[in-house]
């Protein structure tokens, strides 16, 4: 049984117990987005990334337009086939490879630190806190992370994913739906993050003007924790229908994959969180291993990746990583479709947009993998294969629009949203 | 930018070398810091990634000279504390063993190959989440355990007298300094308020989870008091949690805190304290730390290798660690702490796994110090653990290892190979060496002006296969390990295989400033500018003159006036 599922039934569960109106009240207003009249649930936005590009010839869907068939690589895809839009011919701005194209994936600039990405930009207009996490963040990757802030900053993946529900929901064997501890009430929680801010403001009036980048960026991370104390929808979520401890432990790369995966499911349910940014794995040289594939003599995704185009044993495991690529992708729309929400499901009001930085394993920036699954509740189009090419930047500039932060500029050189891709 | 850095006639190709490798990462391990080649960005409020300090790198061919017109101090600043400074500061305050520390961030690293740049670590968001929660799992622990440890009288009567002296006591030993009359108002309220929502427990608990989140305890200050001539003494406080981090990785002891306290830590005070702290179990663990990350055993953990060709090597990879680390902290604490032994030594720790790396058969699991009856792998350089981290996924790596001699020993820099160059080398043809195929692959222009750098350095480490075993043969094939050292102060032309390499390494000058200069820039946390020079010079002079001491080392960088003093603003 599934985790949400089982959950689903303790709650209902907790609510027979509780019997009182008033109680059911309260557990209404905890689970808003589970109550949302139609039309009127929270849209989400999912950055799903994954690393090295694809075996090209092996995955775009043929046709075009509304009429396409899925190819073998997409075969996980079809349940979902009609909430899919495919964008052939997307080329990258950069030098071809992981480096710029990293950053330009998610920000529409071709170097890090150098502008927002889609989801911190999102997140930040339309007031909500973002999640960002990845299956694998080596401390000897070279390469960069795909989510930046206002300033241009990394912000920085969680990858354990105890951390990650922790972030959300507090600590792991804390009771849900009621105060950490007899006594931590609103107050306490609220003048403990107080004296933090006070220590920080002490310390900051002793900085030199080049130090105080430092405070400032701890005082926003103390003022976001502080803004959830106490309030609706605050932080950590109170909310009984996630069982922390399937979070807890060290697990392995593909447990920690799936883990994430639930985990964004779970704070969709709660409506804890609303946008999110994925990396499975950084680009270029990171050593993720795919032994678990059964790919073998040459364990290591950049390896394999590099060698496919005209090796075709090499072509084969990288085809195998790409079919993994893609059953996480159609799990997690799963695990979206399985959230009872406004006479419809999660996904209904979810997009997930599916790229990554080169179009194959050995570089290039032409024909880049771009997916969006989901349509925003209604906002996007749906189930087509756009042949035509489309400015990258339009196609992130679009995603504001679904999400109701209508964007005129964005990256480089964005300019306005895309009608192939706004219903 | 200084040119020196640069290994001659490499620099100006910078934007077209090409670098050849196979798979695994041919730079140095650490260098993805949020700020690095930061460009000033929307700036439209949140958060800033600010102004990198100027890396300014002193080292390499020309020694490095004491010039008095740019002599300078680096500027004031708050350092972060690592995740292993965390584990053991909040040990030390709550005797709490379970790394709280471990589903933490990662440190971002620094282009210079540390990973306790000061500039770099920061909290962020995620940062800041993760330090909440670990101080309040462990503050919560620390309320339910023995109060005894938080202070005295907690055991026995938390009362409101005993509040006060408790955040008197346990915000010294937290904040590493005391206390000023507003924060210890601000926290007894805390306390108070706890304690009436509940009972003196909790108010405790919020005390200790508060303080374990302040910035007070989670950087270390080098701001300094008053400011004279253009300098800025730290405070004796600053300059005991400097000290006691820099040689044990935590907090100071009670003391070296006393010294403090008395306002007694004078420049004699401070070096006997160096002395007696390197004397402590604990300097052990810290030194390592500098050599961990200098020769990139760091990366050891995850350095990608296959399965198929070494099919033995997951299973030793905590083993080598251990290995390299006993035999420095065998060298630096047991022995002459001599460079010349670090480099050179031909003894090794091997237990039944390891042996057969060293050409030996022994038993047990347990680590035991022996002598390598052919010295085929000089000191920590020859060391398996460093030499599997620098080749490749199923082969050795000439170039990393070159490139790892230039940048970690000589200090001078490789560019990176430009970014839309295929460095991937093409699968070994058999009959060819894998020296042979290297040369064809990286000979033609543009890529051999960097290469010529690197890889005629690596070929001398041929007989050391990927995983660092000594190997006699190449797949029945003769090896030829000869190889040649070029622009370099002191230690320019042929050499015959590692152990001759190593030796070589160990005598230059070059080298033994470049070891002063890492040791500094691990020290420091930061990279040095030109203004450091003459307080680099006085380092290396200091450790040459000890007979290249390397725990003398350490104690010269403490006595360098970079160390105690700051610019003023």
């Amino acid at each position: 049984m599934s985790l949400l599922s089982k959950s689903l039934l303790s709650r209902r569960d907790a609510l027979r117990a509780a019997g009182a109106t008033a109680a059911l009240a309260a557990f209404a207003r905890q689970f808003r987005s589970a109550a949302a009249a139609p039309g009127t649930a929270p849209k989400r936005l999912i950055v799903f990334w994954t690393p090295n590009g694809v075996v090209q010839p092996r995955f775009w869907p043929t046709g075009d337009g509304v009429n396409f068939s899925l190819t073998d690589t997409l075969k996980a895809l079809t349940p979902h086939r009609d909430a899919l839009t495919f964008v052939k011919n997307v080329t990258y701005s950069g030098t071809g490879d992981h480096k710029t194209g990293q950053p330009f994936s998610t920000s529409g600039f071709i170097s890090d630190n150098a502008g927002v990405s889609i989801d911190q930009e999102i997140a930040q207009a339309t007031k909500q806190q973002s999640l960002v996490l990845c299956g694998q963040s080596k401390n000897e990757n070279r390469r960069g992370f795909i989510s930046f802030d206002k300033s241009g900053a990394w912000v920085t993946p969680i990858r354990s994913p105890k951390s990650a529900y922790e972030s959300v929901f507090g600590p792991i064997g804390s009771v849900p739906g009621a105060p950490a501890a007899p006594g931590r009430d609103a107050e306490l929680e609220a003048k403990l993050l107080d004296s933090v801010l006070a220590d920080i403001d002490d310390v900051k009036k002793r900085l030199p003007q080049s130090e105080l980048v430092k405070m400032d960026d701890h005082l926003s991370a103390i003022l976001e924790l502080k803004k959830s104390v106490g309030a609706p929808g605050a932080m950590p979520v109170k909310c009984d229908s996630v069982d922390g401890n399937a979070f807890a432990g060290d697990p392995d790369y593909q447990t920690r994959v799936k883990l994430h995966l639930d985990l964004m499911a779970a704070c969709i349910a709660c409506d804890a969180r609303r946008i999110f940014s994925f990396m499975a794995a950084p680009a270029g040289g990171d050593a993720t291993s795919f032994g678990f594939l059964g790919v073998s003599g040459g364990d290591f995704h950049n390896d394999i990746a590099h060698g496919s185009p005209g090796d075709p044993a090499k072509e084969e495991m990288m085809h195998k990583v790409d079919l993994w690529h893609v059953s996480q992708l159609a799990y997690l729309i799963e695990r979206l479709k399985s959230i009872p929400e406004a006479g419809g499901t999660a996904f209904d009001n979810t997009v997930i947009l599916w790229t990554t930085e080169c179009s194959q394993g050995n570089h290039g920036h032409q024909n880049i993998p771009v997916v969006l699954a989901g349509n925003a509740g209604g906002a996007l189009k749906s189930g087509q294969l756009l042949s035509a090419g489309v400015k990258y930047e339009n196609l992130l500039i679009s995603l504001g629009h679904a999400l109701g932060h209508p964007l005129t500029s964005f990256g480089l050189a964005g300019s306005g949203p895309l009608s192939e891709v706004l219903a | 930018m200084n040119a020196k850095r640069w290994v001659a006639s490499c620099s100006l190709l910078a934007a077209v070398g090409c670098q050849a490798s196979e798979g695994s990462g041919t730079g140095a391990p650490g260098t993805n810091s949020p700020t690095a080649g930061a460009t000033s960005g929307g700036g439209t409020g949140g958060a800033s990634t600010g102004t990198p300090p100027a890396f300014e790198p002193l080292g390499g061919p020309a020694p490095i000279a004491c010039d008095p017109a740019t002599k300078g101090l680096a500027g004031r600043r708050i350092w972060r504390l690592t995740r292993a400074q965390y584990e053991r500061s909040v040990s030390a305050l709550l005797g709490d063993m379970s790394h709280p520390a471990a589903d933490f961030n990662p440190e971002p690293g620094s282009a210079q190959g540390f990973q306790n740049d000061a500039f770099a670590l920061r909290v962020r968001g995620a940062e800041a989440t993760q330090f909440q929660a670990a101080a309040h799992k462990l503050a919560q622990q620390a309320a339910a355990g023995d109060l005894s440890r938080i202070s005295a009288c907690a055991a026995t009567s938390l009362d409101d007298a005993c509040a006060t002296t408790l955040v008197k006591d346990f915000g010294r030993r937290a904040f590493r300094r005391p206390l000023s009359e507003a924060e210890q108002t601000r926290y007894l309220a805390l306390f108070t308020l706890g304690k009436a929502k509940r009972d003196a427990k909790l108010g405790l608990e919020v005390l200790v989870e508060a303080m374990l989140q302040s910035p007070n305890f989670l950087y270390r200050s080098e701001l300094g008091a008053a400011a004279a001539n253009g300098s800025v003494a730290l405070t004796d406080h600053e300059r005991a949690a400097l000290l006691s981090y820099t040689f044990v990785g935590g907090a100071p002891d009670a003391e070296l805190a006393a010294l403090a306290d008395a306002g007694t830590l004078s420049p004699e005070n401070l070096e006997k304290q160096a002395r007696r702290l390197l004397q402590t179990p604990e300097a052990r663990p810290a030194l390592w730390e500098l050599y961990r990350q200098l020769f990139e055993v760091i990366s050891l953990e995850n350095a990608p290798k296959d399965a198929a060709i070494f099919p033995d090597f997951e299973a030793t990879r905590g083993a080598l660690e251990a290995s390299a680390k006993a035999f420095t902290e065998h060298v630096l604490f047991d022995g002459d702490a001599r460079l010349g032994s670090l480099m050179t030594g031909t003894q090794a720790f091997v237990n039944q796994q390891l042996a057969p790396f060293f050409g030996l058969t022994a038993t047990g699991s347990e680590l035991m110090l022996v002598t390598q009856p052919g010295g085929e792998h000089p000191g920590l350089l020859g060391h398996p653990a460093v030499l599997s981290v620098l080749a490749a996924r199923t082969r050795t790596s000439p170039v990393n290892r070159g490139r790892f001699v230039r940048q970690r020993l000589l200090c001078q820099q490789i560019p990176d190979p430009p970014a839309n160059v295929d460095t991937q080398l093409p699968a070994l043809t058999p009959g060819l060496s894998a020296r042979q195929q290297l040369d064809a692959k990286t000979s033609g222009a543009p890529c051999v002006t960097c290469h010529s750098q690197m890889n005629p350095i690596g070929f001398g480490f041929e007989r050391l296969d990927g995983i660092g075993r000594y190997r006699a043969d190449e797949n029945g094939q003769p090896i030829d390990d000869s190889g040649a050292l070029s622009g370099t102060r002191d230690v320019d032309g042929p050499f015959q295989g590692l152990p001759a390499l190593a030796a070589k390494l160990a005598g230059s000058a070059q080298v033994q400033e470049c070891v002063a200069l890492q040791g500094f820039r691990y020290v420091m946390g930061r990279p040095e500018s030109a203004a450091d020079a003459c307080s680099v010079v006085s380092i290396r002079d200091r450790f040459v003159n000890s007979g290249l001491d390397l725990k003398e080392l350490y104690v010269s960088i403490a006595l360098s006036e970079s160390f105690g003093s700051r610019k003023a603003d």
